[in-house]
């Protein structure tokens, strides 16, 4: 036979993912426990309205989904990469999500593109910057938020990345807040896709606390 | 050097046609196999001897071969090839492959170029089938030309170009006796829970506790329903519990915990509120290449030792291109609950649809037909195994030469056409416990297994077991009283491709004594079957009641594939046991490896003259057991004088059986509309085609050179509202002979 020429993912550590996703989980929970002006099938209590939330594959990219933050400000979020790869409005008085046989194309005028291919998180850590593994790790639906998470992995070091997509039913802004655990003191995450055409533009994350940043018209 | 191998060199130098006659006169030791012999050249032509060869899908190039004395042979071939190709030959082997890049040979056409393809065991006696395969769905704007194989052995006279043997004539056929069974098994009560409000492609199963059910669909919902709500009366309430999953195909808990296999990764579903409903979607892994590919999905879910299983389809969408596959696709893939941990414990599935606990713990798959499947397949899953299915590169890492056989053949057309779901039936169900049974996303009904171990693996037989419901099944889960809940799933939407619509199902097993055959096992010299109730005294001692068929499969990476060596085997005694519920069968040859089809007569009854509600079974003989002969008793005085007419062979049953083995799971000879046209009535129909060339559309009167043409090349003209590629190119696996019977046969039927 021919040799192969695909190496399977190397095994993953047998602890800390589960329990950090819990841990997260329990706080984001907490934090949403607040009364919030969502469509009248989540008052109910059955999240993952499509109407707002759409995990099927966006526009040929197999893993990503889709959120409608505003009124009709959609993000599109490449979940391999950890990266938005499409913020755009849908067309008045249309969807903004067009969904053929389980896919679904955006649609309606596009406010922003993604980051290049070749744009990835990088991490500075001891004098050196990498680009670390990215895996996945979830999303959770709460009253004014919606969750991601991802892990970011170089070597042994993992750091967790999550972020919140605030709901603005009402508004069309678009707001990405973002947080990084594990970050040793002097390192640094850096986002791919912020910066220009972004409040503030910052592009570095430190520290563990809520880094929000508002595209801007 | 003696002198008598100077004199030949002599004669040589002075009578040239002596030599030739004296070489002649000694049998070679090489055999040519010619193109002009070959099974079925397809859509592709013939310039005198040589097959000019443009279109992948349709030539069945092959030939069977017979050795006296097992050898080793080199096979080369005769072709020229102007331009190189994107994909390579096969050439199968005997079952053994091996691949052929096919050299340009230059624009000069008759620059005739051998191309070594390696060496073989040639095994003696029985016919060796050799197919040379064209890339699948590959079409190329210039020929491959092709003059002929060649086999070099070493012993003289040694190898014999033997005629096709076809397919030997069957019995005629009523329902559970050469046909799909019409009605509801007898021990089985159903109750029919479908909302009619509702569309539910189930695809997910599992119960929650004693007595909660809860199901995924297709479209991404979780529901929960009570089992004491469900009067079978009124709609069930079903909750909607989860949403906006993406294609969830397998459901299992652990612990009160929830997993899903969605289409490109395995998630866990979290109520950490205790609201009862989900809003944290854990992605547990999806550690594996995804492509937009619509085919590549995550089917089954089965939880043991805290890792979750399921296995991963092979895309599609491509087939009629190449056959690329994104790595990894095809695999059992296990994975820890909580850390993710992923490995790939086995390898070279297609379309895995069903995974499930087998007997002994064992874990059980159901693959579908098509590609490197010549049929459908139930198989045993073990660590390291590859079952076959290959794209090309970069091939699976656990692809090796000689691949896992299947547990359990299940013939395509006659037992099964999209195996679904496999589910351990239960102490409760009486005679059957123990037993797998699995449904059918296309042919319908229960199927049932019964396996065995054989030289370490398991392998066994398919029954008939139940038709006569309104869904097609696809998962099941047994509630504690062992009431079976099965979900059924449509193609499409409800009522778009299939009669059948989803919904779920309550099946109950009544305890009631039906007569049928209930197991199979091997002997080194024959099978035994095992019925459920005692024969009536003096019956089945006579081998006249038994038809024996013996096949083997050889997977090529076209669509499909016909059954290989099919023979008649001779029953050279039945003997009956002691209690009357074991017949020994003595067959006259077992050959590892091959299928054995046994038809029992339905003039066979039980005790208090019960009949049989189905005599029919597949036994997949992987391994003979060594040394475990089953006993040969003398017959009772009398037993073999029955005037009994076992079967009748009216003839002209090959149309039917071919009809039935490669049409009937999308095409109908009555009004049922299934994934293909309906061709009722089609002798001498108006219908519309389209050129998909130019996508022009016109009227045609359907005639036997438009069916011919349908099957030999699907694409060419294709039945308005019907996508390219739809059709696998069931041309390529049919010879002249057979494609003339089958459109006779349709042709014929459909004027009906």
């Amino acid at each position: 036979m021919p040799p192969f020429n695909y190496d399977p993912p190397a095994p993953l550590p047998e602890i800390p993912l589960m329990n950090r996703f819990l841990l997260h989980l329990s706080c984001l929970c907490a934090l949403n426990a607040l009364p919030a002006n969502l469509p009248a099938e989540e008052k109910a209590g059955l999240p993952f309205d499509p109407e707002r939330i759409r995990r099927l594959s966006l526009d040929g990219v197999p893993r990503s989904l889709s959120i409608r933050q505003g009124k009709s400000v959609w993000l599109g979020y490449d979940l391999e990469r950890a990266a938005i790869m499409k913020i755009w409005r849908a067309p008045e008085g249309k969807p903004g999500l067009i969904v053929p046989d389980f896919t679904t194309r955006s649609s309606g005028e596009t406010l922003r593109k993604g980051p290049a291919k070749e744009e990835r998180w990088r991490w500075s850590r001891n004098g050196k910057t990498v680009e670390p593994a990215i895996r996945y790790l979830g999303c959770t639906q709460g009253d004014e938020h919606f969750h991601l998470s991802w892990e970011l992995k170089d070597g042994e070091s993992i750091l967790t990345l999550r972020e919140k997509v605030p709901f603005e039913p009402d508004k069309d802004k678009v707001t990405r807040q973002l947080a990084v655990e594990g970050l040793g003191e002097g390192e640094e995450l850096h986002p791919p896709g912020l910066g220009k055409g972004w409040y503030p533009d910052a592009t570095i994350l430190t520290g563990a606390g809520w880094h929000s940043f508002v595209l801007q018209p | 050097m003696s002198r008598l191998s100077v004199s030949p060199f002599l004669l040589a130098l002075l009578f040239p046609g002596a030599v030739l006659a004296a070489e002649t006169a000694t049998p070679p030791t090489s055999l040519d196999l010619p193109a002009t012999v070959i099974f079925s050249k397809g859509p592709n032509r013939f310039v005198d001897d040589v097959l000019e060869i443009t279109k992948g899908r349709g030539a069945t190039i092959g030939w069977y071969v017979r050795a006296g004395k097992e050898e080793e042979v080199r096979v080369s071939v005769e072709y020229t090839c102007a331009k190189p190709l994107n994909q390579a030959y096969q050439l199968s082997f005997d079952g053994h492959d091996r691949f052929w890049n096919v050299a340009p040979t230059g624009a000069n056409d008759t620059a005739w170029t051998r191309a070594d393809l390696g060496t073989f065991r040639l095994r003696a006696g029985l016919p060796v089938l050799i197919l040379l395969v064209p890339p699948t769905g590959t079409t190329y704007p210039h020929p491959v030309r092709f003059r002929r194989l060649i086999i070099e052995g070493t012993i003289p006279g040694n190898l014999a170009l033997v005629t096709a043997p076809g397919d030997p004539p069957a019995p005629d056929a009523t329902p559970g006796f050469g046909e799909k069974l019409s009605s509801r098994h007898p021990a089985l009560e159903s109750v029919d829970l479908r909302d009619e409000s509702l569309t539910l492609r189930i695809s997910g199963m599992a119960m929650r506790g004693e007595d909660e059910l809860l199901f995924t669909t297709w479209d991404g919902d979780l529901y929960r329903v009570g089992l004491d709500s469900l009067d079978g009366k009124n709609p069930p309430p079903f909750e909607k519990i989860a949403r906006g999953l993406s294609e969830p195909m397998g459901l299992a808990l652990s612990d009160g915990r929830l997993f899903v296999t969605e289409k490109n990764e395995a998630t866990e579903l979290i109520d950490a509120d205790g609201d009862g409903f989900f809003e944290t979607y854990r992605c547990v892994s999806h550690d594996w290449p995804s492509t937009m590919d619509y085919h590549e999905y995550l089917f089954g879910a089965v939880i043991r030792d805290g890792h979750l299983f399921f296995s991963n389809s092979v895309g599609m969408a491509e087939r009629g291109k190449d056959n690329y596959q994104a790595p990894m696709r095809g695999s059992v893939v296990k994975v820890h609950l909580d850390s993710g941990a992923t490995t790939f414990i086995a390898g070279g599935l297609r379309t895995p649809d069903g995974m499930g606990e087998g007997p002994g713990g064992s874990l059980l798959v159901t693959d579908n037909q098509g590609e490197w499947l010549p049929s459908n397949k139930l198989v045993h899953v073990t660590e390291g195994a590859f079952f076959n299915f290959r794209s090309i590169p970069p091939w699976h890492p656990l692809d090796r030469p000689v691949a896992t056989p299947p547990a359990v053949w299940l013939p395509q057309g006659e037992i099964a056409a999209s195996p679904t779901g496999p589910v351990l039936l239960p102490d409760s169900w009486g005679p059957y416990a123990g037993h797998v049974i699995f449904g059918d996303a296309t042919y319908g009904g229960l199927q049932r297994v019964f396996l065995e171990e054989v030289g370490g693996d398991l392998q066994g037989a398919v029954f008939r077991f139940s038709q006569g419901f309104r869904h097609l099944f696809h998962r099941f889960a047994f509630a504690p009283n062992g009431d079976l809940y099965a979900g059924g799933i449509a193609r499409g939407k409800d009522m778009e491709f299939i009669h059948r619509v989803s919904g779920l199902t309550r099946i109950r097993y009544t305890g009631g004594t039906v007569f049928e055959p209930l197991a199979a096992r091997l002997r080194s010299n024959g099978l035994e079957i095992e019925f459920t109730a005692p024969l009536a005294s003096g019956e089945g001692w006579n081998p006249a009641a038994y038809h024996v068929a013996h096949w083997g499969y050889q997977p090529t990476q076209t669509y499909g594939g016909q059954k290989v060596r099919h023979r008649i085997g001779g029953v050279r005694s039945a003997s009956v046991s002691a209690d009357r519920r074991r017949v020994f069968l003595e067959l006259n040859e077992l050959v590892p490896g091959e299928v054995v089809h046994v038809r029992i007569s339905p003039a066979i009854t039980a005790e208090g003259g019960k009949k049989l509600h189905a005599g029919e079974l597949w036994y997949t003989a992987n391994r003979l057991p060594e040394g475990e002969p089953g006993e040969v008793l003398p017959s009772p005085a009398g037993a073999l004088s029955s005037t009994d007419t076992y079967f009748r062979f009216s003839g002209g049953d090959t149309g039917r059986l071919l009809f039935q083995s490669y049409c009937a799971a999308c095409h109908s000879l009555d009004d049922v509309k299934l994934a293909g046209p309906v061709l009722r009535g089609i002798a001498g129909s108006k219908r519309l085609v389209r050129d998909p060339t130019t996508g022009e559309t016109r009227e045609i009167e359907a005639d036997a050179a438009y069916l011919r043409q349908s099957i030999l090349e699907p694409n060419a003209l294709l039945a308005e509202g019907y996508p390219e590629n739809l059709m696998p190119p069931i041309g390529a696996i049919l010879s002249e002979k057979q494609i003339d019977e089958l459109v006779e046969f349709i042709m014929e039927s459909g004027k009906r």
